[in-house]
């Protein structure tokens, strides 16, 4: 069955509480000696002041890899690859495409030719404050997340004073397509009283079926992308939607 | 060839929206991101996920001093640079060790108290066998702050902490989390004064 989301046309908001995403793929795992150690080195060579040695990398198994500020984060496994965009870095998807386009550099260099799975991840966080604790969570969560989220929540959590925090899954798949779609939603409840207390989205779709070829992964990263932006509009209210612009 | 890769680096509160709940509660949310001109990366690192260990190494087990009583302040909610580089680095540590939100208190106690520092780079990590919590700030001219405080000495105002050069260690002694910052913001003053 098809996911429930309406298609929505993209753009780009102003305002967003996203705060990083991530596209992570996996494949069988590549033994040292079946890589090419001038391929590898060509690919980190990009990596600018990081001074990456293939030979190193290959020693290790892995490595993780930041920018400068922190907002680029791409780790390298001999079983998997993950880029990770925070905000300030992430402004759409395709203008990130540079950055995807790193993960399909490493397959290729590691003479990846079949991805076991892949994922794409979205998380957000929409910070709050309150100016007194006696409220009731499901309240101030249904003035954020849809109808058929909060049918997750109980109708009575409590009071925000008595919580703790709370999270709950939301979970659809799409067997035609062969992914699965999650979403995690709740309160996180900081121990300073109404100071860096958040809600928080986390939007995910993965595989759910066998392998496909290494050259899909930005085609499916693409589509995997558009689906999470109708998943967002579709688990966040419209009056919010409409703050964002 | 050399690629250059761009992020945007501009990170503001852009805009706040309030809504009153039908028990009268006012709440204020918060969005925490802005669209922003490209930047590009200047450079990579390669994560050592073994500073904050070894510098946790290489201060006192724990703090010796006198028990002071002081506030545990509230985390800023002020995101400026290095309140959301702060926060980055907690969900980092989170993300890598989901049990270390158990040393929340810690962190808002040690990062709360030292303020707003010019970090290029704040990297958090923790012991949790210990019970040892440690954040470093990468300062100008590749000098690093190791700051430690054990969860057990919530109860007094003191925190270990190392100064590095690279990797040379200048400085190891244990201070009040006021006067740490104080000195902090004095040197910061200087170096400004000097530029």
């Amino acid at each position: 069955m098809a996911y429930p989301f309406k298609p929505v046309e993209h753009q780009v908001y102003r305002n967003t509480f996203l705060k990083d995403v991530r596209v992570a793929v996996e494949f069988r795992k590549v033994e040292e000696k079946d890589t090419d150690k001038a391929k590898l080195q060509r690919f980190f060579d990009q990596f600018h002041g990081a001074g990456i040695e293939s030979s190193d990398f290959l020693a290790k198994g892995g490595i993780n890899v930041f920018s400068n500020d922190q907002n680029v984060g791409l780790s390298f496994g001999m079983n998997y690859a993950e880029v990770k965009l925070s905000t300030p870095a992430y402004t759409s998807f395709d203008a990130a495409m540079p950055f995807w386009n790193m993960l399909t550099g490493y397959l290729e260099a590691l003479g990846v030719k079949t991805v076991v799975r892949m994922m794409v991840r979205k998380y957000s966080a929409l910070y709050f404050k309150s100016d007194n604790e006696d409220y009731d969570v499901r309240d101030l969560m249904s003035e954020v997340f849809c109808k058929d989220l909060m049918k997750l929540i109980p109708t009575t959590p409590g009071t925000y004073k008595a919580l703790s925090g709370m999270e709950k899954t939301w979970t659809a798949r799409d067997e035609e397509n062969g992914t699965v779609f999650n979403a995690v939603f709740g309160i996180k409840k900081s121990d300073s009283v109404g100071k860096s207390d958040h809600l928080t989205l986390v939007t995910s779709i993965e595989t759910d079926g066998d392998g496909f070829d290494a050259d899909e992964v930005i085609d499916r990263a693409q589509a995997y992308n558009k689906i999470l932006f109708d998943a967002f509009h579709w688990c966040v209210k419209k009056e919010i939607i409409e703050k964002m612009q | 060839m050399k690629k250059t890769l761009y992020t945007a680096q501009t990170f503001t509160m852009r805009a706040a929206f309030m809504k009153k709940l039908r028990t009268g509660a006012m709440i204020t949310f918060m969005f925490t991101a802005t669209i922003a001109s490209a930047t590009p990366v200047e450079r990579y690192e390669v994560m050592r996920d073994n500073v904050a260990t070894e510098t946790i190494a290489t201060v006192p087990a724990k703090s010796t001093q006198t028990k002071n009583s002081i506030p545990v302040e509230i985390l800023a909610d002020s995101y400026s640079a290095l309140g959301f580089k702060t926060m980055q680095a907690y969900d980092r540590l989170v993300e890598r060790c989901p049990q270390a939100t158990e040393m929340e208190p810690v962190m808002r106690f040690v990062t709360e108290g030292i303020g707003d520092v010019d970090a290029e780079r704040v990297v958090m990590d923790c012991d949790l066998e210990n019970k040892v919590f440690n954040v470093s700030y990468k300062l100008h001219d590749d000098m690093l702050l190791s700051v430690s405080k054990p969860f057990e000495t919530m109860d007094d105002a003191f925190v270990m902490f190392n100064v590095y050069h690279g990797r040379d260690l200048l400085l190891s002694d244990s201070a009040s989390i006021e006067l740490l910052s104080e000195y902090i913001h004095d040197v910061e003053e200087r170096i400004k004064e000097l530029a």
